[in-house]
Parts: C-alpha cells; sequence; structure tokens
C-alpha cells in the first residue's frame, strides 16, 4: 500500500541536539516536548542559524473530515526562536502545499507559510508566555483554519492580498462604494519609522504646499468592476500581473493606465521623474448576485518613473534625453518590466469613523462655543474627537505662556488666539471637521458673523466662567440655541453642568438660581464656592479659577464635562449636575432636581421664582395655622436687567411672635444664617425681603400693619438703590408679592402688588 | 454539535452519544477499573459519567444499551443504574434509565449469573411490563419465550425492532441521527430451523447517521461481532441495496481489535480480511474515515491471546492511512501513558477528533472532578 507523499520545505541551519540549544525559550519548548505531557506533539529536530534557534514538530489539531482549509491531520511546523526574544516566534508551516488562508503573514514566493498566531503584541504576551501555551495556540490556529472559522462569518470578506508593512493613508472617499468623480490625490512620504515607510495622500486641492514635503508621486484611480470575494491571493509583483489578476480576459486596466498616462502628459505639475501610485478600487460581493457589501482598497506604488512607466505599457518610447510618443500602442507591451510595491491603503478618520472608535453615535449639532481657556479647550477637544458636534468657538483672549500649563493647545501656539489656535488644530481631527473660531468679547457689540452663528446654534455652550456673560447670553442675545454652562468652582475641585431643556422653559439663570439653592441646601455642597477652605471675597470672584490647580484635575473634569454634554445634548430635560472631586480624584456627582419656574413683572423688575419654593410657603403658613408665620426672602438682584430671583426662604426665627391676627418677625439666628447663605454662594445670594401669612378666611391684601411695614422696608433698600420685597401667603394658594423702590409723589408708599399662585 | 465519547477501559466497551438536541445514549457499561489500584490507567467510569450528567442536571440516560451481557460491557451496570425489577437497585443516586436496548438473546438465555442474570431479569421485567425497552432481534427468536409468558410477537411488536431497520424514536429531522440495526438477525441452520444464539454473535451491532448541517456523518458500531457475522452483515445489506447503510466516517471495530473480526487467521504480519470484510472497509470507507479500537494498546508481539492482535492493528492502520484518517486506540489515545477518552465531535464539517486541551472540561474549570485523594489512599 503507497504511502501519499508530503513535501515539506528543507530547513535552513545546522542541526543540534536538542540538549544542546542555548536561548531559554527553545530550551523550555524541547523540555515540554520531551515531558511526554503534551499530546498531539512530537519533536523531530533542532537546527540552530545565525539568527535563531529552530524546533521542528510534528503537531495534529481537531481537524474535521471535511475541512474548509486543507489542513492535515499532522502538519509540520517549525519554531523560529530569537536570541533577542522581543518578538513572537517565527512559525513556519514546512508542509510546500500549505494552502493560502487567513492569518499568514506576508511571505515571498517559494518560501514556508508564516503563521500569524497572535493578535496580541508578544510583549503583552510574554508575562503568560510558555510553550506549552505556544503549542496549544498553535493546535487552535490549525484547528480553526481547517475549520474556516479563523476569520469569522460575520467578519469583513476576505481582502484580496496580505497587508504589507508599508502605509498610504487615503482620504475615505476611495472607501467609499458609491464615488464616481473621485478627486486627484498627490501622495508625500512623511515618516520612516524603523524601516516602515508612512505615505499620505491627501486631494490636490487640500494639499498643503510643498514646504517641506515632496511631491513625490502623480496617481491613477482605477476602479473594477465588482469582484466576489475569494482567498488571499499572492500580491501582483508587476503591471502585468495586475492586469492578469485583474482579468484574464479584458485589458481594460492597462488600457485606462494608457489613457491616463497619455492625457496627464500635458497637464502641469506633470514631470516624466514622478513616480505613479496606482489606486485599484475594487467592489467586493460575497457572491456573485450578492449586493456590493464594500470597497476594498489597494494601492501599488511603481518602482519605474512615469516615463518609465508609459513606455513599459507601449505607449511611448524613450530616447536619449527625451520621450516620445508612439503613433500607436504596442499592445504587446504589459507593464512586464515594471515592478509593483504594495502598500497597506488605511481610510483616513471621518466624523463616523471617530465617533465610532469612541463607541458613540456621530453627532452634527452645531454648538456655539464660548470660551477656549483650560476647561473650555480640553472638553472641546473631547468632544471633537468623538465626533461630536459643529462648533463655532467665540474667544477674545490669546494663548499665553502660562496657559500652557493647564490647556489643549501646546507651546508653539503661544501668541496665537486661543480660539484660533483651538480650531487650527482640531480642524484636521477628521476630514471635514468643522470647527471655525470668531475672535469676540460677547459682552461687547459683536459682528455679524457672531450673530449668525448665534442665530444657527442649536447649542449655545457658555465655558466662561464668568456669570455675567452666562446671564448675556441667556439674556441678551437672539439665538433659538439650548443654553448650557459648565463651569469649575474656584478651587477647581467641582465640575457644574447647568443644562435648558430642549424646549427652553426652564432658562439658564433660572438654573443658575436652582443651583445657588442647592447649595444652600446640600451639606455636602456647602463648601462647593469656598477657596482653599475660606468662603471667597467678592462675588465676581464665584466661577474664577484659582491660578493654583493641577493638569490632572482640569482634565479630569473635562472629561466629565465632555460626557456630560454629549449626554445631554441627546436628552431633551434641563439638568443640574455637580461634580466633586477628592484629592484622589474620586469623583461623587450630586444630580439635582430642578423645579419650574414662575415669571411676573412688578414695579419695573421682573421676578422669578420656583413652584418649588411657593409650595414650600404655602406649606409653612399651614403647619403654622391658625396662628399668621412669616420669615425672611433671600436671593439675588440683577439691576441691569432688572431682574430679582427668589432662591430661597428662612423660615420663622424661634423669637417670632406669632398669633391669629399679626405676626411679628424675630432675628434670632438671622444674621448668622443669612452671612451662612451669603458665604455657601459666593456672595451671590443676599437679604431680598419679608414674608409672612394671612389665616383662613382673610384675603392677601395687606392690612394697615402690612402697609406700614412695606413703607419701613422701602425706606431702608432705598439706601441700598434696590427695592422691597414683602409676600403675603394666603389660603387657597393665594400668594401676594409687593416690590416697589421709594417713590418720589408725595401720595405715600406705592404698592406694586400682584397676586401669584 | 454531537459529541460521542468513547472511554479508556481497556478490553472492554462504553460509548456515550450526546445529541445536539440535548438527548443522550450510553452503549454498554463497563466499569473496568480496579478501585484500589491508583495507577490503573482505565477511566473511573462512574465518576466521569455522574459528573457529565451532574453538568447537564439530569439523573438519567434516553437510552442505555447493552450490545450483549459479556462482562466487558456490562461490569457493575447494577451498582451504577436504578433497576426497576427489584428494590435493592433503586435509592437515591443510581442513574435511570428510559429506555433500555438489548438483544433478543438476553431475555432468552437461560443459566447465567451474576451482573448478566441481574440484567436479564431488568429486560425481562421490562418487556412483561410493555415499557421501557426496546428488544433487537430476528424474526421468530422471541416466539417461544413470549408465548410462556403468555403473551404473542403482536403482543409487544412496539417493542422488537429487527435487523435491516430503523430503531423508532430517533430521526434525522428531529435528532439528527438515525440508527440502523445490521444485527442480530436470525441465523438458520442447515436444517432450516433457527440457529442457537450467541452473545457475540447475536449481539446489538448498528449504524448510526448523524446528520448536521446537511451533512450526514455515518458511525458503525461493531460490538463483539466476529468475521462470518460482519460477512453475512455485508452481503445481506448490499443484497437489499442499502449500500449507504455500509457507508463509514468513524467505525468502532470489532472486538476489540481481534483478527477473528476480520478473518479466520491471524497472518503474520498484517491480517489479511475475508473478501466481504475487505469490502466494508475498502469500498465503504469515506476519507479521512477513523477507526477506533477499544482496547488495551498494541503490543509489538504475539504472546498474549488476547485482543488487540498487532495483526489486526496492522491493517486497520494501513487502512487509516490510505484513507488520510486516523487509526486510534483508547487505551493509548492523547498516549499510552496518560490515557483519556476518544471524544469524536460531529458537526456540519464532518467528524473530528478531539484534541483541544480541552478547556471546556477539566478539573481547573471546575466540571471535573480530581482523582481521589486522602491519607488513606494507597
Amino acid at each position: 500500500m503507497e504511502l501519499p507523499e508530503i513535501a515539506y520545505y528543507p530547513i535552513a541551519g545546522e542541526p543540534v541536539a536538542a540538549d544542546a540549544l542555548l536561548l531559554p525559550k527553545a530550551v523550555e519548548m524541547v523540555q515540554a516536548l520531551q515531558s511526554q505531557g503534551l499530546p498531539y506533539v512530537r519533536l523531530l529536530e533542532c537546527r540552530r542559524t545565525p539568527e535563531y534557534e529552530i524546533v521542528v514538530v510534528d503537531i495534529e489539531a481537531e481537524v474535521p473530515q471535511h475541512p474548509v482549509h486543507d489542513v492535515r491531520t499532522v502538519e509540520r511546523i517549525a519554531f523560529g526562536f530569537a536570541p533577542a526574544d522581543t518578538d513572537h516566534q517565527v512559525v513556519l508551516a514546512l508542509r510546500e502545499d500549505f494552502p493560502l488562508v487567513p492569518h499568514l503573514h506576508f511571505g515571498g514566493e517559494n518560501m514556508p507559510r508564516s503563521l500569524c498566531l497572535y493578535q496580541t503584541a508578544y510583549a503583552d504576551l510574554k508575562p503568560t508566555w510558555t510553550a506549552a501555551a505556544l503549542l496549544r495556540q498553535l493546535q487552535h490556529w490549525l484547528t480553526q483554519t481547517a475549520r474556516g472559522e479563523l476569520h469569522a462569518a460575520d467578519q469583513a470578506l476576505e481582502q484580496a492580498f496580505y497587508a504589507p508593512a508599508e502605509r498610504l493613508v487615503l482620504p475615505s472617499a476611495f472607501f467609499a462604494a458609491e464615488a464616481t468623480d473621485l478627486e486627484p490625490v498627490c501622495a508625500r512620504i512623511v515618516s520612516n519609522v524603523l524601516g516602515q515607510t508612512t505615505l499620505v495622500a491627501l486631494p490636490l486641492s487640500a494639499s498643503p504646499p510643498t514646504a517641506g514635503w515632496q511631491v513625490q508621486f502623480a496617481s491613477f484611480v482605477y476602479t473594477t468592476p465588482p469582484q466576489v470575494h475569494v482567498l488571499i491571493q499572492e500580491q501582483p509583483r508587476t503591471l502585468a500581473a495586475l492586469q492578469t489578476y485583474l482579468s484574464t480576459e479584458n485589458t481594460d486596466f492597462l488600457d485606462a493606465l494608457r489613457q491616463h498616462l497619455a492625457t496627464s502628459k500635458g497637464r502641469s505639475g506633470f514631470s516624466w521623474d514622478y513616480k505613479l501610485l496606482l489606486i485599484v478600487r475594487m467592489p467586493k460581493q460575497r457572491t456573485a448576485e450578492g449586493p456590493i457589501e464594500g470597497m476594498e482598497v489597494w494601492a501599488f506604488a511603481t518602482v519605474g518613473t512615469l516615463a518609465e512607466i508609459g513606455t513599459d505599457v507601449g505607449i511611448w518610447r524613450a530616447q536619449p534625453n527625451k520621450v516620445v510618443e508612439l503613433f500607436y500602442t504596442d499592445a504587446s507591451r504589459t507593464g512586464q518590466q515594471s515592478p509593483l510595491v504594495l502598500l497597506n491603503p488605511v481610510c483616513a478618520l471621518t466624523r463616523e469613523l471617530a465617533a465610532a472608535y469612541n463607541d458613540v453615535p456621530p453627532t452634527t449639532t452645531r454648538f456655539v462655543a464660548i470660551g477656549a481657556g483650560s476647561l473650555g479647550s480640553q472638553v472641546v477637544n473631547n468632544l471633537v474627537r468623538a465626533g461630536q458636534g459643529n462648533w463655532v468657538w467665540l474667544d477674545e483672549d490669546y494663548y499665553q505662556p502660562h496657559n500652557t500649563a493647564r490647556h489643549y493647545l501646546p507651546g508653539s501656539a503661544v501668541g496665537m488666539g486661543k480660539a484660533e489656535a483651538m480650531a487650527a488644530s482640531l480642524q484636521t481631527t477628521y476630514e471635514q471637521a468643522e470647527v471655525q473660531a470668531i475672535a469676540a468679547n460677547v459682552l461687547k457689540p459683536v459682528s455679524d458673523s457672531v450673530r449668525n452663528a448665534y442665530e444657527a446654534a442649536e447649542v449655545v455652550l457658555d465655558m466662561s466662567a464668568s456669570v455675567a456673560v452666562a446671564r448675556h447670553l441667556t439674556l441678551g442675545i437672539i439665538s433659538p440655541g439650548r443654553r448650557m454652562s459648565l463651569f469649575l468652582n474656584p478651587s477647581g475641585t467641582d465640575l457644574v453642568l447647568l443644562a435648558e431643556p430642549r424646549d427652553r422653559t426652564l432658562r439658564l439663570d433660572q438654573l443658575e438660581m436652582e443651583y445657588y439653592r442647592s447649595l444652600l441646601r446640600q451639606p455636602a455642597l456647602q463648601s462647593h464656592l469656598h477657596l482653599a477652605g475660606r468662603p471667597i471675597r467678592y462675588s465676581h470672584a464665584c466661577r474664577d479659577v484659582s491660578v493654583r490647580l493641577p493638569q490632572d484635575q482640569v482634565a479630569l473634569h473635562a472629561a466629565i464635562g465632555a460626557r456630560a454634554v454629549r449626554t445631554t445634548v441627546a436628552e431633551p430635560e434641563a439638568r443640574l449636575k455637580i461634580w466633586q472631586a477628592q484629592p484622589d480624584l474620586t469623583v461623587t456627582a450630586h444630580e439635582i432636581e430642578v423645579s419650574p419656574y414662575i415669571e411676573t413683572v412688578m414695579s419695573g423688575w421682573m421676578v422669578s421664582l420656583s413652584q418649588q419654593l411657593v409650595r414650600e410657603l404655602h406649606a409653612q403658613r399651614q403647619a403654622r395655622l391658625p396662628n399668621e408665620t412669616g420669615g425672611i426672602l433671600v436671593g439675588v438682584f440683577d439691576t441691569q436687567q432688572r431682574r430679582l430671583y427668589i432662591v430661597d426662604l428662612i423660615p420663622s426665627p424661634a423669637d417670632s411672635l406669632e398669633s391669629p391676627t399679626s405676626y411679628v418677625r424675630g432675628i434670632e439666628g438671622v444674621s448668622a444664617e443669612l452671612a451662612r447663605i451669603s458665604e455657601c454662594t459666593g456672595r451671590q445670594v443676599v437679604y431680598v425681603g419679608e414674608w409672612h401669612s394671612h389665616p383662613n378666611g382673610y384675603s392677601i391684601r395687606p392690612s394697615d400693619d402690612d402697609k406700614n411695614l412695606f413703607a419701613r422696608l422701602q425706606r431702608e433698600r432705598q439706601a441700598e438703590g434696590l427695592p422691597a420685597v414683602m409676600a403675603i401667603v394666603g389660603e387657597d394658594g393665594a400668594l401676594g408679592w409687593h416690590v416697589a423702590t421709594m417713590a418720589a409723589d408725595a401720595e405715600g408708599p406705592h404698592l406694586g402688588s400682584q397676586a401669584i399662585s | 454539535m454531537h459529541q460521542i465519547t468513547i472511554f479508556n477501559l481497556g478490553n472492554a466497551d462504553t460509548s456515550r452519544i450526546d445529541l445536539a438536541n440535548g438527548k443522550k445514549l450510553l452503549i454498554d457499561y463497563a466499569n473496568m477499573r480496579c478501585a484500589t489500584d491508583p495507577k490503573d490507567k482505565r477511566i473511573n467510569l462512574p465518576v466521569e459519567l455522574r459528573a457529565d450528567l451532574l453538568n447537564a442536571k439530569r439523573d438519567n440516560y434516553d437510552v442505555v444499551a447493552f450490545t450483549h451481557l459479556d462482562n466487558d460491557h456490562t461490569c457493575g451496570a447494577s451498582e451504577f443504574f436504578e433497576l426497576l425489577h427489584a428494590a435493592k437497585y433503586q435509592g437515591a443516586g443510581r442513574v435511570k434509565i428510559k429506555e433500555l436496548w438489548v438483544p433478543a438473546a438476553v431475555i432468552v438465555e437461560e443459566g447465567c449469573e451474576d451482573e448478566t442474570r441481574i440484567l436479564r431479569q431488568e429486560a425481562r421485567y421490562r418487556l412483561l411490563k410493555g415499557e421501557g425497552i426496546r428488544v433487537f432481534s430476528g424474526p421468530g427468536q422471541l416466539d417461544d419465550w413470549l408465548a410462556s409468558k403468555n403473551l404473542t410477537v403482536a403482543d409487544r411488536a412496539h417493542l422488537i425492532t429487527n435487523a435491516g431497520t430503523l430503531i423508532p424514536g430517533f430521526n434525522l429531522a428531529t435528532d439528527g441521527v438515525e440508527f440502523f440495526v445490521h444485527s442480530p438477525f436470525a441465523g438458520r441452520t442447515a436444517g432450516g430451523g433457527l440457529a442457537l444464539m450467541d452473545r457475540n454473535s447475536d449481539a446489538l451491532t448498528f449504524q448510526a447517521t448523524f446528520e448536521e448541517g446537511g451533512r450526514k456523518t455515518r458511525m458503525h458500531f461493531f460490538s463483539d461481532i466476529d468475521w462470518e457475522v460482519i460477512k453475512s452483515i455485508v452481503k445481506v445489506t448490499e443484497y437489499y441495496g442499502r449500500t449507504e447503510r455500509l457507508e463509514w466516517d468513524v467505525f468502532k471495530i470489532a472486538h476489540h481489535c481481534s483478527y477473528l473480526s476480520l478473518s479466520s487467521e491471524k497472518g503474520t504480519d498484517v491480517t489479511v480480511p475475508d473478501a466481504h470484510v475487505k469490502k466494508l472497509f475498502e469500498t465503504y470507507g469515506q476519507s479521512r474515515g477513523r477507526l477506533i479500537s477499544t482496547s488495551k494498546p498494541i503490543s509489538s508481539n504475539d504472546e498474549d491471546k488476547q485482543p488487540p492482535h498487532r495483526q489486526a492493528a496492522a491493517y486497520y492502520e494501513a487502512q487509516a492511512t490510505r484513507l488520510g484518517g486516523e487509526f486510534l486506540v483508547t487505551m493509548a489515545h492523547k498516549s499510552i501513558l496518560y490515557p483519556e477518552p476518544i471524544v469524536i465531535k460531529i458537526d456540519q464539517l464532518g467528524a473530528s477528533i478531539g484534541k483541544l486541551a480541552a478547556a471546556a472540561a477539566s478539573i481547573a474549570s471546575g466540571n471535573t472532578p480530581p482523582p481521589r485523594a486522602g491519607h488513606q489512599g494507597n
């Protein structure tokens, strides 16, 4: 009975005894094989070359009776161990007819197939490397290859060739299935790292001036008819071989190339000495009837110049010192003399890809961002890199040396406009990233371009760290955009996000008040606006970050902020959230429930307060019936906008005199509480006025006592230039408001009053 | 995926068939391991089987078949299984048998003792009761015994399966498998009467046809039958034109690699099979087919009269080489030093022999029990 003959590639080097191996991993391999503990693998021989110690084995895998790829029950494999031990061991299948299968290394002709066993980098694998694990991995590789499962069914279609190390970055349009009119590209060699070259191709129109880079290639783009995916092929090594690979039935490819060369000759920028970059686009199908599933793109660089290529495809003839055009095409010349170098094309980043790598959906939300400082620069960087938004950035500042300590921009940007430098940098993140900068101080009269940006905005994102800017962006500009504020507290430990709901039924200025209220109410936030453990001195400083703040902390909050902006934009609800970082950067978050607001105009002041506060006033009254009760109102005056925000109430002090017919508000603990409120809120929230209740059966019209009280308030508040405020809480939800400045006429106190319920 | 596990038990048979739909069949049960010898390389069968049942969260087999009642196919069965005919074989921990498969010889055999007798009583009990049993028979073989119990063949016809037919209860559509019975068949004497029954000759022999992903994989389970029975099987199956019932991708070869299952002559270096037997291997064996011997490792000399015989092994080995397949021996599988059960996986690519380090079944994974430990072990 004759045995089937199996032909093996010969192995280089001198045979050595197994116990003469020196490299530790080769020794471990041999010892593992000799231990008898590893079934299905047998040591055949050991060899040594100047570069490697080689261990040859016969190994058995789980080969099914009807394998997809012709892996045999027993395969002969050579392991090459290099002394440096810096890369995966070389693993060669020695059987001459070992099939061309997925996950081989790029190899030469008439060489043993080199198996790619690991996706993991060797350095990462090394800590757990054992010879047994390597053999087991080989067994798995052979088994899955035999079963056709190494390249999983849901994976992309098989590519045509093995990707070489030389990369070419191409615009994404080249990878699109539907792309008819592809702009010519020019390629430049960008780097050569450890012998591996990377080229970047850009559309001619987008190519930067040649300064610093030499244009080295002309290009020719060819889209083939749809191709059914087949097993990986040996790469074509000449133009003629490429034509044969693409079709043996016609010469469409060569004809198109000849045409291209002939027409490009006359154009500007043509040089006989340029080399040619062939970009071959192959629409791929799973089956001949199936849909186009993808566009496989390969690039080949010619070794020869355009002159040599044209001559070799039979349209030109080289003469001493010149090239002449032939009157006919020499069809016998098909590029047999034109070697090709295969390049591995890499798709340039697009918004969609950037988002996909971030594992988020891409968005084109139109943002107007205000502030390109430490936080803003890093937040927007995070968002743009995740394929989020189209941006117009407003900032008036220029980049100073000290900014570099905590900013996205590099030191090379010192002296430039912050927004401008950020836009220039982020525009190159992916193809057609929309990041535009306008130098502007938003508190001053602005240009049409800024106004247009406001009007087109879907989100106005304030990162200015200024209460004035936030209020102005809310009340002083015309924009349909949802307003959001993102800022750090003065010590830089906490990040705050205030975000209007999508329908803007709650405004950013009202959310600011809810924010203050949360600082008053939540014990954990008592020191939020303190600096170095002490209350800050001046109210305008409450969003001014101290100059001493670590970049890692800003980066942390920029990460949180970017995530918060992205997720908030995706949802319709309002949001008020505060993140507190501990010294070790552990973060605690406070999601604060916000209440709808009521607004009404009185005596020229717009009074705003939350429905929640109204409910609390009524609850206080109810609790003290049949007596009257009362207390103090605290809030914020904005004299420029003539707005008055009631933020919170102080309940009746203990020494108050409550009776069914009157109420005298006491003073016990009041000044301390007012001081606390002021300190908690960075001196934003102050005394506003008085409130008291009327019992059941009585209206909320002010009594003579009430009028007297109000007149007193007016006189006193006049000294501050502020209006007097008094609220009367009655039954059935009745609430009367009295807001007035000292009247100039002689008719006595003027009560601008209105009932709000 | 279907999986067949053939256990390393020396010259003895136990195979478990795990169907893709979860059904489990056990073909023979022979716990051959010497409990007091920790160096015994035969598997601890009850421990292995119980662990598998535990992992599958069940306490029974859909089918337990005893191909015949020799010790190397039944050893310890009465300690492992719950038997319905007597209370002493019942109780916690015993494994239930939903359907017992036995050849007719088991029912009619007289004068047997010990394990054989217990299993015969169980088979008789179930047949009389009329449930939980399937008897494999040739026409006429059971008539007298049934008559002695005031029953007719017609009364129990639904529990009797004759050679040359498919076993009821399994089909390709719902189970991905069908079983075709090759033997026992009724041998005839020269006078035309029924031949005397013989345990080996009248053993249950069948072909399993598995189907998955449109691909059929055929496997012979050829118990301990000798070459004359095999010759008859080839002749009668060809006579009826059912050659696909002779084809095989996997072959559990007969009688622990005895030359007597190939020919009456052992041969010097290689057994030359009878012409019909040869046809079974050389015409009906499929490319990359696997042959499996449930036996001790093949020795290099002829001192032991018992199988396995190296000459028979040489023939099987040559067939495996010719087909590009494999010849595997249970006590030498993985290695003679550390034998392990042979696992055959069957899916749309046909049969594969399990060779990858089984992460799914190891002590480290928690689903395989380690061997016994303890200070009293010797």
